[in-house]
């Protein structure tokens, strides 16, 4: 064999009989008994082998035992008659010991039986066969959030597509008067095309996983997720428990970690939207009451955040050079492009012009070619940060994408420079961007003031000079407005969220704003605040969840 | 023939091809002795072919003496031998294969060659093609023989898993996912994968776990077929290992 690769994984070399080009060695490690997860609950009872369980359901065959913990054993089973493969859970017989145990069984096996939802696992059956009580219910042929986190953790993108289909999830149940009171990623399965499906509602219940003279069942339970109410005073317990369950979920799916003690905001960790810190904080307050009231309110924002993505790399009208975007391989013409790019046009030549004008007594033409220069570097720039489906879909909803002034762009630079203290890397093409958008800001400014003054120096008389004066005045702020109006210009970040509520334990870059540099101007005409509340997420929100 | 892959390692050990035979007693007349014996043989025949041939048989004489072997394997006294207690098959069938071809150097093979039936279907150029792409080295014959083993193991499970795939219509998702079965991806490979197969990057992530899932379900069924109890499984995964 004349090229002779190396395994990816242990870096020893492939031999050439190596099977299907795999490493055998990584290949046998594989198939090698995994050492128990930390922190898994392991109860004393062993689950009754394949074998054993057909005698108790012979209804049943192709058994397989696919899960334990504390809390059961899941098999995967088919339903002979039916030649329909179901997930069947079996509960640790001695938690029937305890006299209460069978009437709260069938309680909460009545209410699961209603909540017939697409992101909640169906609940088929469920009853008592000798001393084993059981559930059948939907299988879902995929994965749990644990397997996914643990296979290469999930982007923010993922995350925010996950996190509303859990909240549906629980505004559902909580409607249906259900609180789950044990979501975990464990409990969050996703099937094969990515769909949460949410496992174990009302569980934890009949199990007494929250009730304290439990105290195995208390061990067993899942205390990093719990919130403090459920520790504290279990008998207090409603829907928010959940709610702040979901926290945990979220702040491990964005950061990777648990939110243990004396946290940082999700954005200290990792490159994400500002915004999703004021939902994550929210969540995770210690009081219900500073938490979102409704499962259905944290979908609603997070929505809204992962809709106008847009603020990051949202295009200018400057970009009206991109007439055409491609999409799915064909080009289109971008209907706004047309007369974004007259717009640009004139504006260069006005500019060029004027610039011109300016300096031609000052120096030679070289400063019009270097001020050109950052002014085309500039829109270079930000056309190749551009994705054309993104310029369609301003095109289609404008409304979508927020306009922000030179000041916020600034100022969102500095408030960037601050929270990436130890990765500059982020902010230093920002600031190349900000500064040609500035130069050329500044162009268009005295360009617009040059022409203005041009056609104030026509008239002439004792009355029209008083108005040329006023004029002059007023065309400082005048020739402001219409630089920045038709200079749309790049926001490093999107606002911060302007909540009245930020947590108080933590030091959270957002909360500690009054360093920051001078109020947002309102020159442009259009309210730069963010798009959250005044956008509901349409297109971006659908691709996202069935992003299958 | 992959009937046994819906079922659960606890439910395998009743019925694996290895225990089968050892509960059976050495019976070679068990009708269910047969069917497991070459069923195994039907997978582990190259580490033979290549132990015989590495002994300096020529190719069409180590085709014969393999089907020879096997044949005698399954309905002769061999199985006689074995302690049911810590009999695992690789080591069963290697200490038999010895004595086999000891014996046959006092006989004249030239007299029996080609006169049995062929039980299994040797692929006679394939075999060759294999035995010459062997690395030369200075491994001893048995170092050799279960390394081959491992080889021809790990054949058999991705043949497997490629079946299941390929059944299910998703023979593109086999092929693209595969590597993550060395290696863990990383986020960029995840991107590509979710474009290559048009799904979101959390369904890739799914149906990696599932692969993984299915593949480590599928090996350690392939290794019970051939150990005797539980307890051996992974100590024969971890020689595997080693000889590798
Ligand atoms: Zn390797």
């Amino acid at each position: 064999m004349t090229s002779q690769a190396n395994c990816p994984s242990c870096s020893t070399p492939l031999p050439p009989d190596s099977p299907e080009g795999l490493c055998p060695s990584c290949l046998i490690r594989k198939g090698m008994a995994q050492t128990q997860r930390a922190g898994e609950p392991q109860s004393g009872w062993t689950p009754p082998d394949a074998q054993k369980l057909a005698e108790y359901f012979p209804e049943l065959d192709n058994i397989d035992l696919i899960g334990r913990g504390g809390m059961g054993a899941v098999y995967r089973v088919r339903q002979t008659a039916l030649d329909r493969v179901v997930a069947l859970k079996i509960l640790p017989p001695q938690l029937a010991a305890d006299p209460g145990f069978a009437q709260r069984f069938a309680r909460e096996a009545q209410a699961m039986a209603r909540l017939n939802h697409p992101h909640i696992v169906t609940l088929y059956e469920s009853g008592q066969r000798q001393e084993l009580f059981f559930f059948i219910m939907e299988y879902i042929d995929g994965a749990n959030l644990r397997h996914v986190i643990d296979s290469g953790g999930v982007s923010p993108r993922e995350a925010m597509a996950i996190i509303p289909q859990i909240c549906e999830a629980l505004q559902f149940a909580h409607d249906n008067g259900i609180v789950h009171r044990d979501i975990k990623p464990e409990n969050i399965l996703l099937d094969h095309q990515g769909r949460v499906k949410i496992a174990d509602f009302g569980l934890a219940r009949i199990t007494g996983g929250d009730v304290p003279q439990h105290a195995t069942a208390m061990v067993m339970g899942t205390p990093y997720y719990m919130a403090p109410e459920q520790v504290n005073s279990p008998q207090a317990v409603d829907h928010r428990a959940d709610i702040y369950s979901l926290g945990v979920v979220f702040y491990q799916l964005l950061t990777g970690e648990l939110p243990i003690g004396k946290f940082d905001p999700p954005s200290r960790k990792v490159v994400i939207d500002l915004r999703l810190d004021e939902v994550v904080l929210r969540t995770l307050e210690k009081e219900p009451a500073r938490r979102y009231q409704h499962a259905s309110d944290v979908k609603t924002r997070v929505e809204t955040i992962a809709a106008s993505p847009a603020l990051q790399d949202h295009p200018g009208m400057i970009l009206g050079i991109l007439l055409v975007a491609q999409r799915n391989g064909k080009v289109k013409v971008c209907p706004g492009g047309i007369f974004r790019m007259i717009f640009t046009l004139i504006t260069v030549y006005i500019a060029a012009t004027a610039i011109t004008s300016m300096f031609v007594s000052l120096a030679d033409a070289r400063y019009d070619l270097l001020i050109l220069f950052f002014f085309l570097c500039g829109v270079i720039f930000r056309a190749i940060r551009l994705r054309a489906d993104q310029l369609l879909d301003m095109d289609a909803k404008p409304q979508q994408y927020p306009k922000q002034s030179l000041l916020t762009g600034w100022r969102a630079l500095f408030r960037l420079a601050r929270v990436r203290r130890e990765d500059k890397s982020v902010v230093w093409p920002r600031l190349i961007q900000l500064i040609a958008y500035s130069l050329g800001v500044v162009i268009v400014y005295i360009a617009a003031v040059r022409i203005y003054f041009g056609i104030l120096g026509v008239w002439t008389g004792p009355f029209l000079e008083l108005l040329t004066t006023i004029g002059m005045l007023a065309g400082i702020p005048l020739g402001y407005i219409l630089a920045s109006r038709f200079w749309d210009l790049p926001a490093a970040l999107p606002e911060p969220p302007h909540t009245a509520q930020p947590a108080p334990q933590v030091n959270s870059p957002i909360v500690d704003r009054p360093d920051s540099p001078a109020p947002r101007p309102q020159s442009n005409g259009e309210s730069s605040a963010p798009s959250a509340h005044q956008t509901a997420g349409h297109g971006m929100e659908s691709d996202l969840k069935h992003g299958g | 023939m992959c009937d046994s892959i819906t079922r659960s390692p606890q439910h395998h050990f009743a019925t694996t091809r290895w225990t089968v035979v050892l509960a059976a007693g050495g019976d070679p007349a068990a009708p269910q002795t047969r069917d497991a014996l070459s069923s195994l043989a039907q997978t582990y025949w190259y580490p033979l072919y290549s132990f015989i041939r590495h002994q300096g048989c020529p190719a069409q004489d180590a085709e014969d003496l393999t089907q020879e072997f096997i044949a005698k394997l399954i309905e002769k006294q061999y199985l006689a031998d074995v302690d049911p207690a810590k009999g695992r098959f690789r080591s069963f069938l290697l200490a038999s294969l010895r004595h086999f071809l000891s014996n046959q150097r006092d006989h004249d093979r030239a007299a029996k060659r080609g006169g049995h039936n062929k039980l299994i279907a040797l692929d006679q150029l394939d075999a060759e093609a294999r035995y010459r792409l062997e690395p030369s080295t200075e491994m001893t014959p048995e170092r050799l023989f279960d390394r081959r083993w491992a080889l021809a193991l790990l054949d058999r499970v991705l043949q497997r898993l490629r079946d299941d795939y390929v059944r299910s219509g998703r023979a593109k998702v086999y092929e693209a996912l595969k590597p993550v079965l060395q290696a863990d991806p990383d986020v960029p490979t995840y991107a590509k994968l979710g474009k290559q197969l048009a799904m979101s990057e959390t369904a890739i992530k799914v149906a990696v776990h599932r692969l993984r899932t299915r593949y480590r379900q599928l090996l350690r069924d392939e290794v019970a077929q051939t150990v005797a109890a539980d307890a051996d499984l992974d100590a024969e995964l971890n020689d595997l290992l080693n000889c590798l």
